[in-house]
Order: structure tokens, then sequence, then C-alpha cells
């Protein structure tokens, strides 16, 4: 299905608003509330940017979206569009448009969002902020379509190594970062506008943290496949916004009914598997559905691992340095074995997926590292090669064929 | 000059980026060599992704079989070289140091890694069992400054980018003392005659010199070697009350590579592309910096009406026939 004659209709903010009634109604035979918050935030959101109400700045997905809150602004993450499009099997066009700029060696999430930005889908934005986390990808991807787009980039390099002092600099880096980027967008903005944001990341995070205990549950009240889609994409989205307290609220409360109706998201479940990096597949693939028909559940996923400690809104800097110094993700692998093992004994899996997505080198090069940890405790290990955003680079014949040797195994112990 | 890999009593310390400040190493009398295996190891295909830089997996095999290397120094300098460093600290029997090198230039930058810096002393002297002396430390800075402006007077005497090339990489294996005595010996060559053509030639990790000798060959003159095994070095380091801050300043400031934020590399390419008829574009596979910096290139060439070669290589050191045909009918279009 070709977009192209609907973009002028796609690039209305009025649009949204429209829609977003209409849709959230179509959803609720879902009974799914959070799901149903999710579709309304992302049509808030989409109506806010392309309407031009106030200032739109992109980020990359680990940016702390809490300071853009605080400014007032709203946030666009060019990654979690091109998830959408591929969500809804769009995604083949753009991702073709961008592979001509950039090589196809590079992560498609990055050559969708490229391919988008050239048919002038995606709204314009005012400024362009990255952070280096997880990847050169998030650095240089970011400052080349700043330049594209013809607007400033302001990058925020998080250190990797706790030296003495680093989290002070750090958030005085913020700090002035924050303030800099204001006043040159227009902006007002006071600290204690970014502790009322962090007071509700404080709430969502509490509100995480109930749920991903909740998860621990048998049999899995709630699929991996949704942790990895609008689950981890409020994460990114929504900390600190009214929206994301009322989503995590809503989850909380959807998951918590099913712990105590006894009801698991399987009818049937005879495995646990826990699914590693922060994405899957997001068009139409079969890869969930199999794991599902043959009793293997996906109780958790790493994406939703709530990696930074709690929120402090009486020192809004240092609290949101800390969360981006804690990323395990962008620090040594042993960090991230270290969380991935708790992951595995906390959730009582027996096997993990990894899905090594194509272009991912961050990630996807430690997987043997992290198969090699897991396996010292028995559990067993897949690393699923495969692209999250380009259908044209996934089989499913070979998925199918080492995701079922891999039930296999399971079954085998 | 003895090629100090000989000698048994001579302490390695391997490396890889350009951003690290090697006086730090020969300050405390360990000589550092730059890691450049031969050729690929199947080691590396097995332990890391595929789909990664073919210089990163070649280091798997490489560093593995070295047995003469008291500790390796990576830098963040990448995600491939952030994995190698996972991968030797968990699997190698090789101490290693990270070291992070911020992609930003400004103060805080600087003082980040005047810090990191610190730590990485810490190591040195926890793998070599000595103390950093602030006199060694003095030392090794004016033994490297010396380096530095003579590697410059000889580019700036027409020295072909070529031999360049090759002193570079001679350096990697030799040790200071040694390296500045044969500086010092090499007569300069005579100005040669530029040729009409000028090109930049601008990436990553070349892995051996046959690429710009077949420029040369073909009768084009390599303007300058934008590269990480090319002459991409600090002007020279200026001491002030702390050497360690006057490290961290001259070598953050240097010559950008791709995978920096700054508005350092982009000045500079916008100066070099100016002022040369060709560009052209190498790295190995799957070096993620250079290929998003690509689009700035390619606009950029655009812009200045300059015609850009893009080669990507497989760190076989080799040139391949396709590749030799494409500079070929690159350089073509000026004879």
């Amino acid at each position: 299905m070709d977009l192209r004659g609907l973009f002028p209709i796609l690039r209305h903010g009025a649009f949204y608003r429209l829609v977003r009634p209409l849709v959230c109604l179509y959803v609720r035979k879902d009974r799914n509330p959070p799901f149903r918050l999710w579709v309304d935030f992302l049509c808030r959101l989409l109506g806010r940017a392309y309407g031009k109400e106030g200032r739109t700045i992109w980020v990359n997905a680990f940016f702390p979206v809490e300071i853009v809150y605080a400014m007032g602004a709203c946030p666009f993450i060019p990654e979690i569009h091109a998830s959408l499009v591929a969500y809804f099997n769009l995604s083949r066009r753009p991702i073709e448009l961008g592979g001509v700029s950039l090589s196809t060696d590079i992560c498609s999430f990055f050559r969708c969002a490229m391919g988008l930005l050239e048919d002038g889908i995606l709204p314009k934005p005012d400024i362009v902020l990255s952070s280096s986390h997880l990847c050169d990808g998030a650095a240089k991807f970011f400052s080349e379509i700043a330049k594209l787009v013809g607007v400033r980039h302001a990058f925020l390099g998080v250190p990797i190594v706790r030296v003495r002092g680093v989290k002070e600099r750090f958030a005085r880096q913020l700090r002035d970062l924050t303030f800099e980027v204001a006043e040159s967008l227009g902006l007002t903005f006071q600290e204690k506008m970014l502790s009322a944001v962090l007071e509700k990341a404080r709430i969502a995070w509490r509100l995480i943290r109930e749920i991903n205990v909740l998860r621990r549950t048998r049999p899995a009240p709630f699929p991996g496949s949704e942790g990895l889609s609008y689950v981890a994409g409020m994460n990114f989205y929504a900390m600190g916004s009214d929206e994301g307290v009322r989503f995590f609220a809503a989850l909380r409360e959807y998951v918590h009914k099913r712990v105590q109706r006894k009801r698991g998201y399987l009818k049937h479940e005879r495995w646990r598997v826990l699914w590693l990096h922060h994405i899957r597949p997001y068009y139409p693939n079969p890869i969930f559905s199999f794991l599902g028909r043959h009793g293997v559940s996906v109780p958790f996923e790493e994406a939703n691992y709530l990696y930074w400690p709690e929120p402090d809104p009486t020192s809004p800097f240092l609290s949101i340095a800390e969360k981006l110094l804690s990323n395990p993700w962008y620090s040594p692998l042993a960090d991230r074995i270290e969380i991935v093992k708790k992951m595995a004994a906390d959730y009582g899996v027996h096997g993990a997926i990894h899905f090594s997505h194509w272009g991912c080198r961050q990630t996807s090069s430690g997987a043997m590292l992290v198969g090699e940890a897991l396996r010292e405790m028995g559990i067993r290990f897949l690393v699923l090669p495969g692209d999250g955003c380009d259908p044209d680079n996934f089989s499913a014949g070979q998925t199918l064929t080492r995701l079922c040797a891999f039930v296999e195994s399971l079954g085998a112990e | 000059m003895a090629d100090l890999r000989k000698l048994e009593e001579v302490e390695y310390v391997g490396w890889c980026c350009t951003y690290l400040p090697l006086e730090l190493i020969e300050a405390f009398g360990l000589v550092p060599y730059r890691l450049l295996p031969e050729e690929e190891s199947p080691e590396g295909a097995s332990l890391l992704d595929p789909n990664l830089c073919p210089y990163v997996r070649s280091l798997v095999g490489y560093i593995e079989r070295r047995r003469d290397l008291k500790g390796i120094v990576l830098l963040n300098s990448c995600d491939g070289m952030r994995r190698l460093f996972d991968l030797i600290s968990l699997f190698l029997r090789v101490p290693c140091f990270l070291l992070d090198v911020p992609r930003g230039q400004g103060p805080a930058e600087i003082i980040y890694f005047r810090e990191c810096l610190e730590q990485l002393v810490l190591w040195l002297e926890g793998i070599s069992g000595r103390r950093l002396e602030e006199e060694a430390l003095l030392t090794a800075i004016a033994e490297a400054n010396e380096t530095r402006a003579l590697l410059k007077v000889h580019m700036e005497t027409g020295a072909r980018p070529s031999f360049i090339f090759r002193l570079m990489r001679d350096s990697f294996a030799m040790g200071r003392e040694a390296f500045n005595e044969r500086l010092r010996r090499l007569p300069f060559e005579e100005r040669r005659e530029k040729g009409k053509i000028s090109i930049l030639l601008t990436g990553s990790l070349l892995e051996k010199g046959c690429l710009v000798e077949l420029i040369e060959d073909l009768g084009v003159h390599v303007e300058a070697l934008d590269l990480c095994t090319g002459p991409r070095f600090a002007e020279r380091v200026e001491v002030g009350d702390d050497p360690l801050l006057s490290l961290s300043r001259a070598y953050l400031t240097k010559p950008a590579c791709a995978r920096m934020v700054c508005d350092l590399r982009e000045s500079y390419l916008e100066r070099s592309v100016a002022s040369v008829q060709g560009v052209i574009y190498y790295a190995p596979k799957f070096c993620d910096p250079y290929l998003y910096s690509l689009l700035s290139l390619r606009r950029l060439c655009k812009k200045e009406g300059v015609p850009l070669l893009v080669l990507e290589g497989d760190y076989s050191g080799r040139l391949t026939g396709g590749m030799r045909t494409r500079v070929e009918a690159f350089v073509e279009r000026w004879i």
C-alpha cells in the first residue's frame, strides 16, 4: 500500500485530533485499556507535532524525554515511528528510499526513518537532541539528519566510565544543555518544572516496578510481544508525562487483574523464555504465535527492565544523570550479563531468545557472550538473526526452523 | 633499526585508536604496539556477530595468539571496539583497559577525558608494577612532540603520501626513540611537482598502503591522508601545570575522526574538499561512524562539484581487482 497519496492528510495535526476518538473507540473492543491509552497518546503526540502546537524536538530513543516535557515541548522519536510504520507493514518503501542515502548495512530503523524524512512525512523539528547511547547511530544519525533538515543538533555524550565526580559534572552538563536549548527555542524553563515532571516519572517508575514484579507470576499474565511494542514505546516516550502515569497505572491494573484471576496470556504454558534485545520484528510475523502454539510464553523482555534508580524530584538533574549513567546497555557487557542473569532467575525462564537485529552491532555482538553466561545457569539460548523493521530481510522459514529446534531443546530437558 | 618485536625484554601494550595518548604508556617504560593483524581470524567470526567490522573480528584471534602483550588499551571509539573489550575481558586472559573518549571537544569533555586518563594511569601502574614519574611523562611528551614535528617536516617538504603512510605503519611497531632516530636520519624527499589532479583520501582504517600507491601510480596526487592509519595526530602537546590535562586537550582537539560529533571535522572536510578535484572514501565494511558520515560527505562533494568514490574493504590488505578497476575508472575522467 502506498501512502503517498495520503501524505497531505497525514501531515496535518487536525487529522490525528479527528481520528483519535474513533481509533480509541475501535480498539476498545480489545478490552485492553493500556493499549487504548497508547493509541490515544500517539494520536495526541502526532496531533501536537504535526499541528505545530509548540516546539517539536527530535530525540533518540534513550534520550531523557523528561527534559523535553519539562521545557513544554513535544518529543518525537524517529526510531519509534519507524517501528510504527513497520507495524502497519508499510516500511518497505521508506527503507528502500532511505537505503539510497544510507548504506544497507545500517540499521533498518534508521534507514526507515531516513526514508520517512525524505518523503517529507515526519514533522519538522525545531531542534534535534541526541545522546550517545546506545550506539554509533544514536550519535551520528541524528547529527546527519539535523544537517539535512537544517536545524541545530545538540549532543549529549554520556560517560561510560564512573570516574571521580562524573555524576555531578554530567548533571551540570545536562542542566546547561537544557537551559541553553530552552532559551534558543524561546521556551520558559525553570528547574522546578523538571522537578514536577520527575514527580510524575517517579509515580510511573513505582508502577513499572510493581508491574515487573507481577509479571513474574506463573502463568505469565502479560505477553512479551506487547511488552516489546507499546509498553516499551511508552517507556521511551512518556516518562514524566501525565499520559505516562495513566498508562502505567492502567497497565498495572490490567496485569494485576489477570494475576488475581490466575489468567496467563497463554491457555497452556509449558515453557518460559526471556526475550533479549529492545526490539522484535514489528511487521506481521509468525514468531510469537508460533511460540504461543507450542506453549512457550515470553513472560518478560529485556527492554522493560527497570535499570535506573527511583527518580528524585528534589535533585532533578542529578536524578536524570544517574538514570543515564545507569544504562546497562551502554556499559561493559558484564553489567548487561548481570541483569540478564537476574531477569532469568526472577522470571523463572527455561530459555532465552536473543533477537539479533541486522545492523545492530552493539547488541548483536554481545549475544554469544550473554549466551555463554546463561548456558552456565542451565538456560537454553537461541540467537535469532532477523530484522526489526524490514520485512524483506526476514525469512519466516529459517526463523521458524530455528525456533522449532529451540522449542525442541526446551522439551528435551 | 632493530624490530623491537624480536627483543625479549621489551614490554608491549597493544593499542588500536589514535585518540590514545601513547606518551602515557611510554612514560612507564612500556612500548605501545599498534594491533594490526594481517588477516581475519576464524575465532572472531565465531564469537562476534558476523556483521561486525572485519578489523575488530581479526583482532580476536590475533590477540589470543600474541603472548608478548603486557596488556591492551582499547578505546570506546565505536560499538565494535566496545564489544571487543567485553570479549577480551570475559574470555581472553589479557589485561585490558577501556578508555572512554568523549565525542565532543568542549571544556567538560576535556576534563572528563583527563579523569579517564587518570584511571588509565592507575591501570598502567598495576600492570607495570611501577609508579608514574612526572619527569618520565614530560620526557615522553617531549619525544612524541619531536616525532610529530619531524613527521610534519617530512610531509611539508613534499614526501609522497605513500611514503608517509609507510612511515606511519613502521612507527606502530617501533619504539619511540628508534623511530625518532630514523626520522632524523631520513633524507628529505625532493619536493615533487604535484600532478594536476589532487584528491582527498578519507576514511577509517586503511590496513596497507597499496591503495595510496595505486593512486599515485596513476599520476594523481593525494593531497591529504585523512585516515585512522594516516597522520591524523595531535599537532603538539603544550604542557601546562597538569600534564594529563594537557594530553587530554591536545588529543581531543586533534584532527577529528568521523566518530566525533563536532564542528571541527565538518570544517576540515569543507576546506579539504574545496581544495581537491576528487575524493576517495575508504573504510572497512560495517564501519558505522563512517557510513553515517557519508551522508554529509556526499552532500559536500555535490555542493563543490567534486566527484566521490566510495570503497569498502574487508580488512584483507589486498586491493581487489574490482577495487583497482573502480579507482582506475574514477581517475580516468581526468586523463
